[in-house]
């Protein structure tokens, strides 16, 4: 059974219940008053009723002394009446039907003995009493006929019953759009929900009320997005995966191909000395790039696994560790190194950020550049160190690649140099592992800049502010 | 039919099932109520609408007033306006049984006969009550000797619906009796603890000359026990058939007024319309007509009506 079918029960059942209730409570309730109310007529009558009697009694008070066979007494009696003497025997009566008196109370108490009959006829009320008038004494029935109590009452639980189909007749079709309508969108979710699940992560809905099933909507807008964000992300890592895969082997074969070749022609053949050198020189070089590349992996795998402790240390001291590294790369290519480091402490690992420092430096030497200039500055809360060139720079359409593991700007020129792709991924990593945020802008002729910019220890901003 | 569509029909039927029992159910639930309702019986005790006459208070020495049975019986004129104000205001009657300090049936039939005599209605030995066992009232009522028989009394209070439940004074209930004789017809409201009479109402058939006079208005407010001198003063009406007489210091007023009505006979013209000038005169104020088939009167009886009042501003701000 669905939701639909449910909801469509629970409404019946619950309007028919609530509407079936109230109708015997209120008719009930009318009837009990009417029977109630005509009760107290009927004693009102009969009260009206015995005082003509004690009337007809004190005028003519020999009125009850005549003939066995019944008493002739003028008809003022304005309901049907009954006179029976102390013997109890009848002695007058204008009914049409002669009830059955349960029993007769000749006490003076002020209680009257009522009773309801029901008969073919209709509906009678029978009221009792002993009357005295002087020496006379008589029982005095009287009749009150609520026939049309009873036919009222029939006829309202009819037309209610009326009421009830026809309220019923327009209330099915409304129920039923009703139902429609509160399960449509959750019909719509669900077809979402198969949709997404079909691989479609694409698949919205339309949010139109803010009630819950909106409310639900728009959680399951949320949670699709995120999905999709996810699977996208999960793609990317993926495809990512692929890449670096296909990356690897090709730069793996790409040297031992060489390797091999050259090794094979010199197992094969005796080569002079010059080209056994030659041979031997390509086998070096391939070999110096597939140690270069192995050692880069390592140290991107190596930091993926590792926790680094980061610790303040003045920029300007960590640039004064790291000169002689840089300054005798420079000077071995021609390539003029200008510094200018302002005050400041940024938490750093000094190894990360030599070996960024280094990536960074070398590959602005590659690009054939003549000029390095590397800056230190703050500015609001935080360290920005940028490493400036005037080399051949990279096209811009490129720039959001080159921090991809094996991504090569000029592969050709670039495995000349003994690169294998990773020293921007790694930069990239580092900066990463220290929260920093890294720039690249180039315009592909005029050199390029890379910017890493650190947030600023506590204490180093109190420094700055002071 | 797929599984859905099954359900749907399901539900349908089911739905359709549970309306129609419900149905059933509720005319199963109606009809054992009905007969519970309609097998009823048993003993209802009729609680009077009125408490028991107070007895009079004794003296600030303590000694029992001599005169305190008189005075039972007297109402001041405070609460004889209260009790008329209430009466105009009511909207039901309730009959009861006399309580105590009520006067009974026969004595309200005998202030009656009292009343009608004393107002010159009516000689003393024509009264039912002196014939009343006697085996002789009954046949000379209907005979044109000047005998009154009592034909119906009946003790009642005017209740309001929504005071229903209190029980009220004594002297708020009234008895009406009803007489009627070859000459005169009567209905007159008497005082259930006075015994006086307030309002009447009497058809003559004969003595068509009475009209209304100084002496029957001072003599009806007498009777009726108002407990105050009268004011010099009488209101009568333009067309010179009624009269209204204030009570001193009081809101109260003694009302009298006369009309005949006429029953004729003729071609069935209407009355009005006649131009004649027996009919004009006979569109006048002290004429109401009830029955007219033509020119020829058949029946002419007077209609003279007593009544304690209040004035209708009075009875608005109470």
């Amino acid at each position: 059974m669905r939701l639909f079918h449910k909801i469509f029960l629970c409404f019946v059942i619950i309007f028919s219940i609530a509407f079936q209730a109230a109708g015997i409570l209120l008719i009930n309730f009318a009837y009990e008053n009417a029977v109630e109310q005509e009760k107290k007529y009927a004693l009102q009558q009969f009260q009206y009723n015995k005082y003509i009697l004690q009337s007809i009694l004190y005028s003519e008070p020999e009125i009850l002394q005549e003939e066995e066979s019944g008493i002739e007494i003028r008809d003022d009696f304005t309901v049907p009446v009954a006179l029976y003497d102390t013997d109890r025997r009848c002695i007058y009566t204008n009914m049409a039907v002669q009830p059955d008196i349960p029993y007769f109370d000749d006490s003076v108490d002020g209680r009257l003995i009522f009773w309801i009959v029901r008969r073919d006829e209709g509906c009678f009320i029978y009221v009792q009493d002993y009357v005295r008038q002087g020496e006379s004494a008589v029982y005095l029935v009287t009749e009150s006929d609520i026939s049309s109590v009873v036919e009222t009452h029939r006829g309202m639980a009819a037309y209610f019953q009326r009421i009830y189909l026809i309220i019923l007749c327009i209330g099915f079709p409304l129920i039923f759009l009703l139902t429609s309508f509160f399960t449509g969108p959750i019909k719509r979710v669900g077809g979402a929900a198969r949709r997404i699940a079909e691989g479609r992560y694409s698949e919205r809905i339309r949010v139109g009320t803010k009630d819950e099933i909106g409310e639900l909507a728009v959680d399951f807008n949320q949670m699709a997005e995120k999905i999709e964000e996810k699977i996208s992300e999960l793609s990317e890592a993926a495809r990512a995966k692929e890449d670096f895969t296909a990356n690897f082997a090709h730069e793996l074969k790409t040297p031992l191909t060489s390797v091999i070749g050259y090794a094979d022609m010199l197992y094969q053949k005796a080569l002079p000395r010059e080209q056994v050198k030659e041979a031997a020189g390509y086998i070096l070089h391939e070999g110096m790039r597939l140690e270069a590349l192995s050692l880069k992996l390592m140290d991107l795998f190596v930091m993926d696994k590792q926790d680094f402790i980061l610790e303040e240390t003045p920029v300007a001291e960590l640039f004064g560790n790291l000169m002689p590294g840089i300054e005798p790369l420079c000077r071995k290519q021609g390539v003029r190194l200008k510094r200018e480091i302002a005050a400041g402490t940024i938490a750093a690992d000094f190894d990360l950020f030599k070996t960024m420092i280094l990536n960074l430096v070398d590959n602005a030497v590659k690009a054939e550049c003549e000029d390095i200039r590397i800056t230190g500055e703050r500015t609001e809360g935080k360290y920005r160190i940028c490493i400036q060139d005037n080399g051949k720079g990279i096209p811009p359409a490129e720039l959001g690649r080159i921090t991809e593991a094996f991504y090569m700007v000029d592969k050709s020129r670039s495995r000349k140099q003994h690169g294998a792709g990773l020293g921007m991924a790694l930069v990239a990593k580092i900066a990463e592992l220290h929260k920093a945020e890294l720039q690249i802008k180039s315009d592909g002729r005029t050199g390029t800049r890379v910017c890493i910019t650190f947030c600023l220890p506590e204490g180093g901003r109190d420094e700055q502010s002071a | 039919m797929n599984r859905v569509h099954k359900w749907t029909l399901l539900c349908f039927l089911f739905a359709a099932f549970f309306v129609l029992g419900s149905m059933a159910g509720m005319d199963f639930i109606l009809q054992k109520r009905e007969n519970r309702l309609l097998q009823e019986s048993g003993s209802e005790e009729t609680e009077p609408p009125v408490a028991v006459w107070r007895e009079p208070q004794a003296d600030e020495a303590g000694r029992p007033d001599v005169s305190s049975e008189e005075k039972a019986r007297q109402l001041t004129v405070e609460q004889m306006e209260e009790v008329i104000n209430y009466r105009d205001s009511a909207t039901d009657e309730v009959l009861h049984d006399p309580v105590s300090g009520q006067i009974s049936m026969e004595e309200a039939i005998a202030c009656g006969e009292q009343w009608l005599v004393e107002m010159g209605f009516l000689e003393e030995e024509h009264t039912g009550s002196k014939n009343a066992g006697s085996g002789q009232a009954g046949i000379t009522a209907g005979e044109n000797n000047g005998q009154i028989l009592c034909r119906r009394a009946s003790l009642g209070i005017k209740k309001e619906r929504r005071n229903s439940q209190v029980p009220m004074e004594p002297y708020y209930s009234f008895w009406t009796v009803r007489f009627s004789g070859g000459t005169v017809n009567a209905v007159l409201s008497v005082n259930a603890v006075t015994g006086s009479v307030w309002d009447a109402e009497i058809t003559l058939y004969n003595d068509m000359t009475r009209k209304f006079s100084w002496e029957t208005l001072d003599l009806f407010t007498k009777l009726a026990g108002v407990q105050a001198e009268f004011e010099n003063y009488v209101d009568i009406n333009k067309t010179n058939t009624g009269a209204t007489l204030a009570v001193k210091d009081s809101y109260l007023r003694a009302q009298v007024e006369y009309y005949d009505i006429v029953v004729a006979v003729g071609n069935g013209e209407d009355w009005n319309a006649g131009s004649d000038e027996e009919d004009q005169s006979m569109a006048r104020d002290d004429i109401r007509v009830t029955e007219y088939y033509g020119g020829r009167e058949m029946h002419r009886r007077r209609i003279i009506e007593y009544h304690l009042i209040l004035p209708v501003a009075f009875s608005s701000s109470s």
